[in-house]
């Protein structure tokens, strides 16, 4: 079949761009290596050059590592959410999730001006407590979409509270920004920005297997995420529970969404871009397609977009978010006008 | 077989009493029959359709599949027995007709949804008999109303099951497309051996194709029977009365009770053959009374087609040549308009 042929093409071109690109990240950066040294450092080889033995492992690669398992945990966790909420504007942020970690590291990097303890100064502590307060803040929200869910049968229901709380909570961040010094105001700032360089080598390895089992978990859930492009009734006409498997997967995209923010921030536009990207390439609607497909362009894009940020060769770096928000846009843009003679309804 | 005893649907909405469409029906499906459920708008035809698919549960009452309640049976074992085809639509861009009727197999494959060799070769063989196979590449979205339905019924068929109920399935659907999708439901049920259910607004269709016809009403009970009784025992007209319509029960069709035109007096007809009875037709629209006789009376005007050439006479007098209704009915109205 030529379609068959067409996604096994595209599934080697995004696998071999995933390889080139991870391979890049650990290349490039603000201080050039030569390749051999690169590659011997990573290999921890004998030969190697002690200062790039440090550059390439403590700080490209658990980047590298960051930006790849980012990459897989919101574009998929946004087409998990999109087949979900059968709307093509859901992704990771629409329920709420970044939002409530902004607001416990809102708490964390903010307290300092207005209680007089600030935790961030605290040596060691302070990135962990910053990481810690992403996941507490991301985990509250996601407790109460959860309990919300478990009381209303509309899945759309869901989906408006979980942008609502998303308001409520960005409310609380602005009123603790107002009072807050400007010397904190610019850490959270900055950490709002994302990035995929904050990890440490072991955080960067509990993002990937905190993506590889999330991976492994939706593989699961393949079938009944294509009964569901049918409809509530539909899939439970052939034979599914809608309402449990939406629980479960909001459960899993928010717990996928709270890990991956709490180590790198919020990251715009990945989680909602990819998966229009993935269904435009592949022409198709079927998941199992889909999800493979998602997660090597969310590798593909997240690291593209880290090493774009990372401008080679010079001093500085830009924001992540300003990177993937200044690809994503434009993607949106896309598949609106795209779907402008589709008329649904 | 299919027992409803009792059953009382409608939503509850909160927790707050639910509002209640249909009290206490009874009734049994058999199969090798094609049931309508007839009724207004707004009179409950879907939400028992759910309720029986098993989508809503009943605000009290029974419905039993071969004597098991429907409340014991777990989801993949009602999948082998009840498949619908509903009105929802669906927003997927890139999802293909045989996207569409592939789900019909869930029940049976595989957790990860791998479908055997034998599973592709029954979609392929219902999509062919259904005349769809041609549309199998093409997104569901793009496809006509009366293509998507005959999709949706293809999926329902691959889930293979006794009991097939489908939601206004000719609601949208052109006279020919109407026709075709009808017969295809007859046959379902009389040489595949199932049990169809349909809901309908359309009384035409009702009473032209169900074995059996369930008339439901807001304020009334649920009536059973074959649609002939139904019909001659004033019951359809009585279901659907609505003030200013009077059922007409020798044609099976409503008709306002009120004089809508001028009433322009009474036309013989001899009402033989096709053409007379389109004649017939034309005139009463036209605000004439037709009355059926064989030879030009001695007073009034009378009709007839012979050779075919439509007459007109009046008082006796030499008939006058007419090719065709409207010739003849202009000069009529000129007459007695004057």
């Amino acid at each position: 079949m030529p379609s068959n042929l067409r996604n096994n093409f595209w599934f080697l071109i995004l696998s071999l761009l995933s390889f080139l690109l991870f391979l890049a990240n650990l290349g490039f950066g603000s201080v050039m290596l030569p390749w051999d040294q690169v590659i011997k450092a990573l290999f921890h080889s004998t030969h190697a050059d002690a200062t790039a033995l440090i550059i390439v492992n403590q700080y490209r690669l658990p980047q590298a590592i960051t930006a790849f398992s980012t990459g897989i945990l919101l574009s998929m966790s946004g087409l998990v959410l999109q087949t979900l909420f059968r709307n093509p504007l859901a992704g990771p942020s629409v329920l709420g999730i970044s939002s409530g970690a902004s607001l416990g590291v809102a708490v964390v990097l903010l307290s300092g001006s207005i209680v007089g303890v600030d935790m961030s100064s605290l040596p060691v502590v302070g990135n962990l407590a910053v990481i810690l307060a992403a996941l507490a803040g991301a985990l509250l929200v996601l407790g109460i979409i959860l309990f919300v869910s478990a009381r209303v049968a509309n899945v759309i229901t869901v989906l408006i509270i979980g942008i609502m709380l998303g308001y409520a909570v960005s409310a609380v961040v602005s009123v603790l920004q107002f009072f807050s010094g400007s010397e904190d105001l610019h850490a959270y700032v900055l950490w709002g920005l994302g990035s995929f360089s904050k990890a440490t080598v072991r955080q960067s390895f509990l993002l990937l297997f905190t993506a590889l089992g999330g991976m492994l978990i939706l593989f699961f859930y393949i079938k009944p995420l294509n009964a569901l492009l049918l409809g509530e009734d539909y899939a439970r006409n052939i034979g599914f529970q809608p309402l449990r498997i939406q629980r479960v997967l909001i459960f899993v995209t928010g717990i996928l969404v709270a890990v991956g923010t709490a180590f790198t921030g919020p990251i715009a536009f990945l989680g909602l871009a990819v998966p229009h990207l993935a269904r435009a390439t592949f022409k198709t609607s079927q998941q199992g397609v889909l999800l493979p497909a998602t997660i090597l362009m969310g590798i593909v894009l997240a690291l593209f977009c880290n090493l774009a940020a990372k401008l080679p060769g010079y001093d500085i770096s830009l924001p992540i978010n300003a990177v993937t928000s200044l690809v994503g846009a434009p993607v949106i843009i896309w598949v609106i006008i795209r779907n402008r003679h589709v008329q649904l309804r | 077989m299919l027992k409803i005893n009792g059953l009382t649907t409608g939503y509850n909405i909160g927790r707050k009493a639910g509002m209640v469409l249909q009290e206490n029906m009874t009734a049994v499906v058999k199969t090798k029959q094609l049931i309508c459920v007839l009724g207004p708008n707004g009179a409950g035809k879907s939400t028992l359709l759910k309720t029986l698919s098993g989508f809503l549960k009943p605000l009290s009452g029974k419905i039993l599949y071969d004597d098991k309640p429907i409340d014991k049976l777990d989801l993949k074992t009602l999948a082998r027995l009840v498949s619908v085809v509903l009105t929802d639509r669906f927003s997927d861009l890139y999802l293909t007709a045989f996207d569409v009727v592939r789900m019909g197999r869930f029940p049976y494959v595989s957790f990860l949804g791998k479908m055997r060799p034998s599973d592709v070769d029954f979609i392929h063989e219902t999509m062919e008999k259904l005349g769809v196979i041609s549309l199998k590449e093409k997104p569901f979205y793009n496809l006509s109303d009366g293509e998507r339905q005959k999709v949706l019924i293809a999926r329902a068929l691959v889930q293979d099951t006794p009991f097939l109920m489908l939601d206004e399935p000719v609601a949208f659907i052109d006279s020919p497309g109407k026709i075709e999708i009808m017969e295809l439901l007859t046959s379902l049920a009389h040489d595949q051996g199932k049990a169809v259910i349909m809901t309908t607004h359309d009384m035409d269709t009702g009473l032209r194709y169900a074995d059996s016809l369930w008339l439901i009403h807001r304020q009334k009970p649920l009536l059973t029977g074959i649609p002939e009784d139904m019909v001659l025992q004033g019951r359809v007209g009585e279901y659907f009365q609505r003030p200013g319509l009077l059922f007409d029960r020798e044609k099976g069709i409503f008709r306002s009770s009120r004089k809508t035109g001028k009433d322009r007096g009474i036309i013989f007809v001899r009402l033989m053959g096709r053409e007379a009875q389109w004649l017939a037709k034309a005139l009463e629209r036209n605000g004439f009374t037709v009355k059926a006789a064989h030879d030009l009376p001695e007073k009034g005007y009378f009709a007839f087609f012979e050779g075919g050439i439509f007459y007109l006479s009046q008082n006796g007098c030499k008939p006058e040549k007419f090719s065709d209704i409207a010739s003849l009915l202009s000069v009529l109205l000129k007459r007695f308009d004057v």
